[in-house]
């Protein structure tokens, strides 16, 4: 077996009983997941006037403006997409938060445990043990948004007009999963190693997820507010950005780990 | 089976070990001795190909250090100060990880091999983090020897474990040089050393004494016989200093200490000369100096010609 499939069967062994890191990656996508349902029910049904907001009228006007066909749609059917569309860009903090947690964990854990030492001393390569651990943090915060991404289409499905479901499950929105999800799922934890060189603790390292979650949220409020709407080539160019980006963090990391520097600067 | 030749580590201008130089032969127990800070550990570090040094050169199981690293890694097996394991794995699953990495043909042979012959086979699918420091240390040893190293390079191995624990992993790291191993033993613990070396290294940065204790012993406090006598008088005294082969004598009470050269040779001719002059022997025995005492004399004079070299360079 290949010493990466070695650390990524270990690594994914010990995750597995880590119950409390399983949950602190499941309970944000549920509730990225469950909340869009949540209020394309209640908003209709607590405040009639509710979808009748200035904002929300606001990017009504502008997706009818973008999409000129949503013009000929019932308002609410507008709400539910309105609403859907932002919560995919919401579905990208999980694997951001599931790689940022799985990395600090698996590398600031191995600090705490004092496990580094023995594993770093048997023939695996540096190269080989950061791409063990990378795949295993990137791999399954990608599938669990996949999967998360999944359920939100059958809800959709299920539970929304059938005029919802193409309009969100559309090109943006499958870019932003399919494309967006892994590239930011890879710079969180090449920044998740980054900042695991020098945290004693994982919630600590954690931190540097707000770095990540900042311009999500802004957008996230951008395009609520009616600033903007995300189409395809803006996802594309931001994609191009993050591969970028991905490559500068992924090479710090790389320079990192290195086996004398984890032993004598990760303190 | 392991050859240094000024090794020498230096970490951001601080030197943590200089000018280290000597040879463990194979199928010998090596004691590396020394001080908090004395470079022990990063002596370890270099031999298992984790740190690179910063000047000398090393031949660890026939592999030269910095050529041949990933071959050294394969041949040395290491037991760090702290067990460093993985808690929610069970024994066998963090025995199965280590076997895969160093390449091993039959995994599974070799776990259970190593589980019974340290008695953890009974608990090899609990997790590791129910198990005790004892067990713990145990189970770290099994992982150094899980690919049959020809080099075993042990930190501390029996820090913090009960005494009858601590037995039982000395007892093991015994049996380990009837097999044949070559082992690097750091320890602070000097009634270990003594238990189990062969040879010992005073390490304080640089390499304050190399021999086996039995020399360093003779070095540093000569040979003296411990004569217990019925009664001492002038007369024995005199008829001891009188001997021509007598270096010393001391006498406290009804004990005599007398230093030889060769106690073997000199011992009959005293016997003789004390029977001679009146002298009821109780008990003769060669006087004995713990490993501790040799190492403390051995800081004390470092520390002193240290302050001596000090004081000529002011």
């Amino acid at each position: 077996m290949s010493p990466v499939l070695v650390i990524l069967k270990k690594e994914w062994t010990d995750l597995r009983r880590h119950h409390l890191l399983m949950l602190s990656m499941v309970v944000p996508a549920l509730v990225f997941l469950v909340l869009p349902f949540v209020l394309t029910i209640l908003i209709p049904l607590l405040d009639p006037s509710g979808w009748n907001d200035r904002d929300v009228r606001r990017v009504i006007e502008l997706l009818g403006r973008a999409e000129p066909e949503l013009k000929r749609l019932d308002p609410l059917v507008v709400l539910h997409i309105y609403i859907f569309r932002q919560f995919v860009l919401m579905l990208l903090l999980v694997p951001i938060l599931g790689a940022l947690s799985i990395a600090t964990y698996s590398i600031v854990g191995e600090k705490q445990n004092r496990t580094l030492e023995p594993l770093l001393a048997t023939p695996i390569t540096t190269t080989e043990l950061l791409l063990g651990k990378s795949l295993a943090a990137a791999l399954p915060a990608t599938l669990l948004v996949w999967l998360t991404f999944g359920l939100y289409v059958l809800g959709i499905r299920v539970l929304s007009p059938p005029e919802v479901l193409p309009r969100v499950a559309n090109p943006v929105g499958l870019s932003l999963i399919f494309l967006t999800g892994p590239l930011v799922a890879v710079l969180s934890l090449g920044l998740g190693v980054i900042v695991s060189s020098r945290a004693k603790d994982p919630r600590t390292a954690q931190q540097i997820g707000v770095v990540l979650i900042l311009p999500i949220m802004a957008l996230f409020i951008m395009q609520m507010r009616g600033f903007f709407l995300l189409n395809v080539q803006w996802v594309l160019a931001s994609a191009v950005a993050l591969l970028a980006l991905d490559v500068i963090v992924l090479k710090i990391g790389a320079r990192l780990f290195e086996r004398e520097t984890i032993l004598t600067r990760w303190a | 089976m392991i050859a240094t030749k000024g090794l020498t580590k230096v970490y951001d201008g601080k030197v943590a070990v200089e000018a280290l130089t000597m040879e463990v032969q194979p199928g010998e127990i090596f004691g590396l001795l020394g001080p908090n800070g004395a470079g022990k550990t990063t002596t370890v570090r270099m031999l298992a190909a984790l740190v690179a040094p910063t000047a000398g050169e090393a031949v660890i199981g026939g592999y030269r250090l910095g050529e041949q690293d990933a071959a050294i890694r394969r041949s040395v097996g290491i037991v760090t100060e702290a067990p460093g394991l993985y808690e929610r794995l069970s024994a066998r699953e963090n025995l199965e990880v280590y076997a895969r990495l160093y390449g091993v043909a039959d995994v599974a042979r070799q776990v259970e091999k190593y589980l019974r012959l340290l008695d953890l086979w009974d608990r090899r699918d609990e997790p590791v983090g129910t198990f005790s420091k004892g067990m713990k240390q145990k189970l770290a040893l099994a992982r150094a020897l899980v690919h049959e190293p020809k080099v075993l390079l042990l930190d501390e191995p029996t820090s913090g474990l009960d005494p009858q624990m601590t037995r039982v992993v000395r007892e093991f790291i015994a049996d380990l040089r009837g097999q044949g191993r070559t082992i690097l033993l750091c320890t602070h613990n000097l009634d270990e050393a003594e238990r189990l070396c062969d040879r010992i290294l005073v390490l304080k940065t640089r390499p304050i004494a190399l021999d086996t204790p039995e020399a360093l012993h003779r070095r540093l406090f000569g040979r003296r016989v411990v004569v217990t006598l019925a009664e001492v008088t002038e007369r024995i005294l005199e008829r001891v200093r009188a001997l021509e082969f007598v270096r010393d004598l001391q006498h406290q009470g009804r004990h005599l200490y007398i230093a030889l050269a060769d106690p073997e040779r000199e011992n009959p001719h005293l016997v003789r000369a004390l029977v001679e002059a009146g002298a009821a022997i109780q008990f003769l025995t060669e006087e004995e100096h713990s490993l501790e005492e040799i190492y403390l004399r051995l800081i004390e004079e470092e520390a002193t010609a240290h302050q001596a070299e000090a004081a000529s360079a002011r």
